[in-house]
């Protein structure tokens, strides 16, 4: 069936706080992991809102062309062809992360006798059939698992709360060690993992018809998810205490595991599971349709929705491939986090962004 | 009232004949004869020469025209053949008053016949639907047009209480397999000018009647111009059923959900047609398909709108948790016991331990056993006469269940795990639904067995994400969540009943998404206010 596609305001918000959750609930955010985090999401949340806003103006001045589109038009075909391209590759790259990420803590929690590869590609399925399902399916399936997600975060908050593990003085010192570590978390960390990830949110804009409000929306859904993240990260702080939260693998699973609350609620772990197979899902569905959308834009593919099956291919081969181990996989995700991302989600954006500024400026001189 | 079900069936399939005729002459259509005796001769031939038609030949009054009337033995009301027709010609009419210029036909039309509804025909197609739909024809000497009374009757079910949708506290009648019935049904509920019914004729052979009605202001009209669109597009020899022309007229072929509803109750109808919806009456079986629905509708039952609104939420509350039951059950069972023992409470677990310590099969075949077992005593319940399939599902599940406890086959939390899986099904109040969610389970299961929590997560995903792609009538199907109505879910939250309040007529307002946006914005209070004030206190 051929569907006008559209996203409602409503979608766009789910999704965005959906995106956020992804692994930075359950993943140790930051190079530095230290108590301070929550602090270093709130300090990091204004450059995600700025970055936000950027594409939600390039939305505005380009609302039917994707990210491919007008990076072609802005900075010409010659030079814009082959970034875009490379975006596909970034996105393609970050999505089959995302995928080791969870197989890795799937294993590590209770599949350590079923092989990777199966992990992966159990979690690939639903990827490919909603990339192929197309956009609007996509969305709405955000706003319902919004719906799920918040209903499991109250119900293990709330059981943490019972359970009386929260110590709060295990948040003190604040700034223990000065403002530097913090702000250095937050800018450029944080602030490029999950914040600046955003920017794959650029090859939907097209199907987002209220534009005036885009970027409204999307500020409303940053701060959402970022106080919600920057709470979990602090609950997480003060019931396992700084030492434990700095060397945990996943954070939230251990404090998870440690709630006991009225003989009943003895094992949430799978809460935790759910989360992360969720956020996962949807970051890295998030990522693969951003990668087909500009693939069938530069290659000019009629049928987008076809390049599902290769897209979703290659993210599952190269989660595989990637690293031998975890520690590899992490090593190699601080080092990408500090080269890849700051040029494609912020330096180019921003570059971009001149160039168009200077191109307006020129023409606007121009009788046209 | 009853003699003449199907008038309305008959009026739709006369006028479209008249309509079309001259049109269809041209092209070929046969015209009668204008002798008598060739006319006769030929109808019978044509029918077959079948017991039941039968052909009285008599004369005009006291002229000396020969006439001849045909009907079928059945399926016309015999009085009114006798009383209204055969008595009115032959002896009532005065050819006194038969002038010259005026034809016989034109006098039996304006005075003589003293039925309802009279159609001059002047092909044999129209003829022989009109002989075959219960009308009497009279062909008149030396003329090649005939003249149709409507003299519908014969045997028919009685209005009774339904079977199959079963209320505490609400009306008793039920629809029958007569769409003249039907309508009037609701016809008296919802006395509105603004009630439009569109009749269609469905089935080259069966020529079966079909109508929509709606509310006219209700309903968007792109959705009934999509409906319309569909029902002309049917090319189909017959048409049997309701179930038969949902499938013709579903969004999605390929899905397990069933993407219209229907209904054997009026008072259910009503409400649906109060609330936007269109309604599609199928001549011939009692329940009526409704469009569009969404996947939310399928659990709410009519009962709740005789509820109180609280009792009417929590009820709601509950279908939905047997819901969940039914779909996850026995696979969250098998998830837990064979991957994630370490989430079963200790005590628990050891005593599900002692109990599986006799089992020989791993937890998803002895699963798959029981349910399977389950199934087979429930469809052997339902084709079993009424008083010994309650016994064989009662004492097989009995029998069966303990002995195979006992017997060391099945652990008896397994029994457990699918009798309360078993039951919640029954808690559905739509059966289409039920039917889909018991086969999920199935899936679930295997899902469950193959990956534990996480292969039900990720089966979980692919069927939300199938659901979200699924429209009815176009409308998405998940819609009040995804698409979430903000306007719709205020209604749920203030007025407390599901239904009650948090009906479909905003979303409504979205029959193709691009529109959505900005325009949706004005419409609403406007909407809902004349929604609250159409229904029925």
């Amino acid at each position: 069936m051929s569907k006008p596609t559209a996203i409602s305001p409503t979608q766009l918000f789910a999704m965005i706080i959906l995106f956020e959750f992804g692994t930075a609930l359950v993943l140790p955010i930051g190079m530095a992991p230290g108590p301070n985090v929550w602090l270093s999401i709130l300090i990091a949340m204004p450059g995600g809102i700025l970055l936000y806003l950027l594409l939600a103006y390039f939305a505005k001045q380009y609302p039917s062309l994707n990210l491919s589109g007008y990076i072609q038009k802005i900075v010409g075909v010659y030079i814009g062809w082959p970034i875009s391209l490379l975006f596909i590759l970034i996105f393609i790259y970050i999505s089959s992360r995302n995928l080791r990420e969870a197989g890795d803590l799937l294993i590590a929690s209770s599949y350590d006798q079923t092989p990777l590869a199966v992990v992966h590609a159990a979690m690939i399925i639903p990827v490919i059939y909603v990339v192929y399902k197309g956009v609007n399916v996509l969305f709405r399936v955000g706003e319902i698992y919004l719906i799920i997600m918040l209903a499991l975060g109250a119900l293990s908050f709330i059981a943490t709360l019972m359970s009386g593990a929260i110590d709060l003085k295990n948040l003190l010192p604040v700034m223990g060690e000065g403002w530097i570590p913090t702000l250095k978390n937050a800018y450029p960390n944080i602030f490029l993992f999950p914040f600046a990830e955003l920017f794959c949110f650029a090859t939907i804009m097209p199907h987002f018809k209220q534009k005036q409000i885009a970027g409204r929306t999307g500020m409303i859904a940053i701060i959402t998810s970022s106080v919600l993240l920057s709470l979990t990260h602090a609950l997480e702080v003060t019931v396992v205490g700084a030492d434990v939260y700095t060397r945990a693998t996943f954070p939230l699973f251990t404090v998870i595991s440690t709630v006991k609350a009225a003989e009943f609620l003895q094992r949430l772990d799978a809460i935790v599971i759910l989360a992360l197979i969720i956020g996962v899902f949807f970051k890295m569905t998030m990522y693969a349709y951003a990668a087909a959308a500009i693939a069938a834009d530069i290659f000019r593919f009629a049928e987008q929705r076809s390049l599902a099956y290769p897209i979703g291919a290659v993210i599952l081969l190269v989660s595989i491939m990637s690293a031998w181990s975890y520690p590899e996989h992490s090593t190699e995700g601080s080092r990408h986090l500090l080269s890849l991302h700051p040029f494609f989600m912020v330096i180019l954006p921003v570059l971009l962004l001149i160039i168009h500024l200077i191109r307006k400026r020129f023409s606007h001189n121009r009788p046209a | 009232m009853f003699k003449h079900p199907d008038r309305f069936a008959n009026k739709h399939v006369r006028n479209r004949e008249d309509d079309s005729k001259p049109g269809r002459q041209s092209n070929g259509k046969m015209p009668l004869f204008s002798r008598l005796t060739e006319n006769l001769a030929y109808i019978k031939n044509e029918l077959g020469d079948s017991p039941d038609i039968i052909v009285r030949k008599f004369e005009i009054g006291t002229s000396q025209t020969a006439a001849g009337a045909v009907y079928m033995d059945g399926i016309t009301d015999k009085n009114m053949v006798n009383q209204y027709i055969l008595q009115s010609l032959m002896l009532d009419a005065d050819s006194r008053h038969l002038d010259q210029d005026q034809s016989v036909l034109s006098y039996i039309n304006d005075n003589a016949l003293s039925v309802g509804e009279v159609f001059i025909l002047k092909d044999w197609d129209s003829v022989i639907l009109a002989v075959l739909s219960g009308d009497t024809v009279i062909f008149i000497e030396d003329t090649d047009e005939a003249i149709s009374g409507n003299t519908k009757g014969g045997e028919q079910r009685t209005i009774s209480e339904p079977s199959t949708q079963v209320v505490i506290r609400g009306p008793k009648d039920g629809f029958t397999e007569s769409i003249g019935t039907n309508v009037s049904l609701i016809r008296r509920r919802i006395k509105s000018p603004n009630v439009r019914l569109e009749p269609f004729k469905i089935g080259t052979e069966t020529k079966t009647a079909v109508a929509i009605m709606y509310l006219q202001g209700k309903v968007e009209n792109s959705l009934v111009q999509e409906l319309r669109n569909r029902l002309q597009h049917i090319r189909i020899e017959s048409l049997t059923g309701s179930e038969h022309l949902e499938e013709l007229i579903q969004d999605q072929k390929m899905t397990p959900f069933p993407t219209l509803t229907n209904t054997e109750r009026p008072d259910a109808v009503t409400n649906h047609i109060l609330d936007g919806r269109i309604v599609i009456f199928v001549d011939g079986t009692p329940f009526n398909l409704i469009a569009p629905i969404t996947f939310f509708k399928n659990f709410q039952s009519v009962e709740d709108y005789y509820m109180r609104p609280e009792a009417a939420a929590a009820i709601q509350f509950l279908r939905y948790a047997s819901l969940l039951i039914s779909l996850f059950g026995p696979s969250i069972y098998i998830a837990a016991i064979t991957f994630h023992q370490e989430m079963i409470p200790t005590p628990l677990l050891l005593s599900l331990a002692a109990q599986r310590e006799s089992v020989p099969f791993p937890a998803f075949i002895e699963a798959l056993m029981m349910e399977f077992t389950f199934e087979i005593l429930r469809e052997a319940g339902i084709r079993m006469p009424r008083a010994i399939g309650q016994a064989v599902s009662i004492v097989g599940a009995l029998v069966l269940g303990q002995a195979a406890v006992e017997a060391g086959i099945i652990s008896s939390a397994m029994v457990i795990v699918v009798a309360i899986t078993g039951i919640s099904s029954f808690a559905n109040p739509t059966y289409s639904m039920a039917l889909s969610i018991r086969l999920i389970r199935f899936l679930m299961m295997v899902a469950a067995a193959l990956l534990g929590f996480y292969g039900i997560a990720i089966l979980s995903i692919i069927l939300i994400a199938h659901m979200c792609g699924l429209t009815s009538l176009g409308v998405p199907y998940m819609t009040h969540i995804a698409p979430f109505v903000p306007e719709d879910q205020r209604k749920t939250l203030y007025g407390l009943p599901l239904t009650k309040k948090a009906e479909i007529p905003q979303t409504f307002a979205i029959p193709s998404e691009n529109e959505t946006n900005g325009e949706t914005d004005s419409s609403p209070p406007a909407s809902s206010a004349s929604h609250t004030e159409g229904r029925p206190s």
